[in-house]
C-alpha cells in the first residue's frame, strides 16, 4: 500500500538530489573551463614569447632554445615541452620527452593559437597551443661556424625566406587535476551531505504535516457501522483539509439517514407483518378455547383468511418496494395512449363509485401518447383510483382529470372528505405512513400504495406530487414531461 | 372487571375482544388514539390495553397524556415494536407491563389478571371473604369448599363485589364493570343477576352473605346488620 509520507518524502529527495546534481554539474564544468580558459590564456601568451626567439637569418632559422629557456621548462613543477617545424610538416626543434611526435596535415597558416588535449607517453593527458608565425627577419651577418658550436641553438638550414613556421608547446596540468578531483569530492561532500540533512528536515517536517490527516484517519477510523452520528470538527482540521471534511460530513450525513431509513423501514415492515400475524393467531386461539358451533368456525376461518390475503398482499407488497428500490424492475417503454389506459383502470371502480353515490367528473383530453410502460401505467393509476376511493366521503366527489399544460400531460385525481392535512400531504409517500387516517374497517391500508406507486413512476421520469388543497380536497398529480410525449 | 382496548388492526382487535369477553371481562374498543384517550379519562377501566403504533395520536402519546392527567389505570402495552428501547420507552412513560406481538391469548389474560391484582393491591388470585373463595386465576368461586356454578357474567359480578369485601357496591358501579360502553340495559338487569347469585350462594348453605342495601347497592361480607 502507498503512504502519503513515503510518496512525499521520495518525491521531495529525489528532486532536491537531481536539482542539487545538476547545480554541482554546471558548476564543475564552469569552473573547469574557467581554469582551462585562464591555462589557455597563459599558455598563448607563453608561445607568443617563445616565437620571438625563433628568427630568420641569412643562413636559415635559428632558434635560440637557451633564451627559451628550454630546459628549465621541463624541468618546471608543471613541465612544458615545445615542439617547432615548418608549415610542410618538417620538425625543426622537439624536446625529447616528446619522442617521435610530429605535427601532421598543416592545410593552411592558423588564423590563431588553437588549443586541444593531447596524451603523451609518460606524461599523461596534457594541454597545448598551436600557433604559426613569420619569424623575425635578421639580416645582420654572423658567422655561421660561431653559431654552430652554441648548443644552445638549432639551425635550420633547410629554411627558405618568408615560411611560416609553427611551434607547439605542451604543458603538463597536475595542478588543474588535482585541483578538479579535489573540487569534485568536495561538491560529491556536500551535496551528499545537503541530502543527509534535507532528508532529515524533509521527514521531520513531512510526519509533522501528516499529523492532522493522521489524526483525521483515526477519527474516521472510529466511525462505525452502530455509531453514525460521529461528525468530524471542521474548525479543527487545516484549511486544506475543510473541504474534504466537509463533504464526508455530508456524506456521513446521507449515510446516516439512509441507515436509519434502512432500519425504520425493516422495523416498521416488522411491526407491519407482526400485527397481521397477531390477528391471525389471536383469532385460532380465541376460536380454539372451547367447543363452538359450526357457523362460529366458519366466521372464524373466514377472519384468518381475510387476514391471510391481507397477509399475502403486505409482503408483494413489500417485495416491489425492495425490488424498485434495487433497480431490478426495468420498465417496458412504448408508445401508448395514456387516455384507454386512464379509462379501462377506472372501470373497475365505477359501480363502487355508483354505490357510493360518489359525484364522479371524468374529462380526459383525446389523444395524447406517451413513451410508458402500460402495465405499470395502470398499476399506478389504479393504486390511486383505489386510494381516492378508500378516503372518499359518502356522498362525496372524485374528479379525474387528463390535461395538457405547458408542453407536459398532466393526469389529476382528487376527492372529497380527504383528513390529510396541508402539512402532511407529502409524508404519505413515507413507507407505512397512514397519518391520522386508520388502518380501516378492514385493515387493508398498510401504508405502501403511494410510495410504491411514485418508485414505478420515477423509473420511467414521471413526476408523482400530492397536495391537500384549501377546499380540504387531495390532489394527485402524474406528471408525464415533454420527453415522454409523443405525437 | 372492564378493560379498554386501543389497536387500530380491526381483526386483531376482534379476536382480543372476543378472548377477553369470554373469559368475563367487559371490554371497550376502539381504533383511534384520541379516542381511546377520551375512553381512559371518561370510564372506569381496570387495565388500558394499549397499541403503540396508532394513527393519529400514537399510544406512547395516549400513555403520556393519560399520566399527565394523573390517570393512574393500568397499561398494558401490546406492540410489534419489540426492541429494548421501545419497551424502556414505554416502561418509563408509564406503562405497567409490556407484551409483543403476537403473543398468546393465555399470556395476555394471565397479564391483565396480574395487572387487575396489582390494581387492588391483592398478591393471591383467591379472594376471601368468609368462607367464600373467589379464585380470580380459574375464575371459579367456592362456599364452604363446594364450587358453586357460576356464569360468566355472575362470576363478574362476584369478583367485583368480593375485590371491596365489607364495602357497599353501587349497582351502577357493577354495570359499568360488566358491560361495555355501547350496551344497552334494562334497569333490572343487575337486580336480576343479584338474585341468581344470592340463590346460588345459599344452596352451599351457610350465613347470608350477599347483601341488599336498598337504594345504595350491594355488600358481599358477614355483616348482616346492612341488611334491612
Amino acid at each position: 500500500m502507498r503512504s502519503l509520507t513515503g510518496t512525499l518524502f521520495r518525491g521531495v529527495i529525489l528532486g532536491t538530489a537531481f536539482v542539487l546534481m545538476m547545480a554541482g554539474t554546471i558548476l564543475y564544468i564552469s569552473v573547469n573551463r574557467q581554469l582551462i580558459s585562464q591555462m589557455d590564456e597563459s599558455l598563448t601568451d607563453k608561445v607568443r614569447t617563445l616565437a620571438l626567439s625563433i628568427e630568420e637569418k641569412p643562413y636559415g632559422l635559428e632558434v635560440d632554445l637557451e633564451e627559451m629557456r628550454a630546459e628549465d621548462m621541463e624541468e618546471a613543477e608543471s613541465p612544458e615541452y615545445i615542439y617547432i617545424s615548418s608549415m610542410d610538416g618538417r620538425t625543426i626543434y622537439r624536446s625529447d620527452r616528446l619522442g617521435s611526435y610530429s605535427l601532421s596535415g598543416f592545410p593552411a597558416p592558423l588564423a590563431g593559437p588553437r588549443h586541444d588535449w593531447h596524451i603523451i607517453k609518460g606524461a599523461g593527458k596534457v594541454r597545448s597551443v598551436l600557433f604559426s608565425f613569420n619569424p623575425e627577419v635578421d639580416d645582420e651577418e654572423e658567422n655561421l661556424e660561431s653559431v654552430a658550436t652554441d648548443s644552445g641553438i638549432v639551425i635550420d638550414k633547410s629554411a627558405k625566406p618568408g615560411d611560416q613556421i609553427v611551434i607547439q608547446l605542451f604543458k603538463e596540468t597536475p595542478q588543474h587535476r588535482r585541483f578538479m578531483e579535489m573540487f569534485l569530492f568536495i561538491l560529491l561532500a556536500t551535496g551528499l551531505g545537503s541530502i543527509g540533512v534535507l532528508s532529515l528536515t524533509i521527514w521531520l517536517a513531512i510526519k509533522r504535516g501528516a499529523e492532522p490527516i493522521n489524526e483525521l484517519a483515526s477519527r474516521i477510523e472510529e466511525i462505525s457501522d452502530d455509531d453514525l452520528r460521529v461528525r468530524l470538527d471542521e474548525d479543527k482540521v487545516l484549511n486544506e483539509l475543510v473541504p474534504i471534511v466537509h463533504k464526508l460530513n455530508v456524506f456521513l450525513d446521507r449515510i446516516e439517514r439512509s441507515f436509519s431509513r434502512e432500519k425504520g423501514f425493516t422495523s416498521d415492515a416488522a411491526h407491519e407483518l407482526r400485527t397481521p400475524l397477531a390477528g391471525l393467531k389471536s383469532t385460532i386461539e380465541v376460536a380454539l378455547t372451547r367447543k363452538r358451533e359450526s357457523g362460529e368456525y366458519q366466521e372464524t376461518l373466514e377472519r384468518a383468511l381475510e387476514i391471510v390475503n391481507q397477509l399475502e398482499s403486505l409482503v408483494k407488497n413489500l417485495l416491489a418496494l425492495a425490488r424498485l428500490e434495487s433497480g431490478q424492475e426495468a420498465p417496458q417503454i412504448f408508445p401508448i395512449e395514456i387516455k384507454s389506459c386512464i379509462r379501462d383502470a377506472w372501470m373497475s371502480y365505477n359501480q363502487a363509485a355508483e354505490e357510493m353515490e360518489i359525484d364522479v367528473s371524468l374529462n380526459l383530453h383525446n389523444g395524447d401518447m406517451a413513451l410508458i410502460d402500460r402495465e405499470l401505467l395502470i398499476q399506478v393509476v389504479d393504486e390511486i383510483f383505489k386510494n381516492a376511493l378508500y378516503y372518499v366521503d359518502q356522498g362525496g366527489s372524485i374528479k379525474i382529470n387528463l390535461l395538457h399544460q405547458d408542453g407536459s400531460t398532466q393526469f389529476r385525481v382528487s376527492n372529497t372528505g380527504s383528513k390529510v392535512s396541508g402539512e402532511e400531504a407529502s409524508r404519505v409517500f413515507d413507507r407505512f405512513w397512514r397519518g391520522s387516517q386508520s388502518r380501516g374497517g378492514t385493515g387493508v391500508r398498510f401504508g405502501l400504495g403511494l410510495p410504491i406507486a411514485r418508485k414505478i413512476v420515477e423509473t420511467m421520469g414521471v413526476r408523482m406530487e400530492v397536495e391537500t388543497e384549501m377546499d380540504g380536497e387531495f390532489v394527485v398529480t402524474l406528471t408525464m414531461p415533454e420527453g415522454n410525449r409523443t405525437e | 372487571m372492564k378493560i379498554l382496548l386501543i389497536e387500530d388492526y380491526k381483526p386483531l382487535r376482534e379476536s382480543m375482544r372476543q378472548g377477553l369477553r369470554e373469559n368475563g371481562y367487559a371490554v371497550d374498543t376502539t381504533g383511534d388514539g384520541e379516542e381511546g384517550l377520551w375512553y381512559a379519562s371518561t370510564g372506569e377501566y381496570e387495565v388500558v390495553v394499549l397499541d403503540l403504533r396508532l394513527p393519529g395520536m400514537g399510544g406512547l402519546e395516549v400513555l403520556r397524556r393519560l399520566r399527565a392527567q394523573n390517570n393512574r389505570v393500568h397499561v398494558l402495552i401490546v406492540t410489534a415494536k419489540d426492541s429494548i428501547d421501545d419497551r424502556v420507552k414505554g416502561l418509563d412513560l408509564g406503562a405497567d407491563d409490556y407484551l409483543v406481538k403476537p403473543f398468546e391469548l393465555s399470556e395476555l389474560l394471565a397479564r391483565v389478571r396480574a395487572l387487575v391484582r396489582r390494581k387492588h393491591d391483592q398478591k393471591e388470585p383467591v379472594i376471601r371473604v368468609a368462607d367464600v373463595e373467589v379464585d380470580t386465576s380459574a375464575r371459579s368461586v367456592r362456599r364452604g369448599g363446594m364450587l358453586v356454578d357460576l356464569t360468566l357474567r355472575e362470576y363478574a359480578i362476584m369478583e367485583i363485589l368480593a375485590r371491596k369485601a365489607g364495602r357497599i357496591v353501587s349497582r351502577e358501579s357493577i354495570q359499568e364493570g360488566i358491560y361495555d360502553f355501547a350496551a344497552e340495559l334494562s334497569s333490572n338487569v343487575i337486580d336480576v343477576y343479584i338474585g341468581r347469585l344470592r340463590r346460588k350462594l345459599d344452596v352451599c348453605g351457610g350465613d347470608k352473605i350477599l347483601h341488599t342495601k336498598r337504594g345504595f347497592g350491594y355488600m358481599l361480607g358477614e355483616e348482616g346488620r346492612c341488611d334491612p
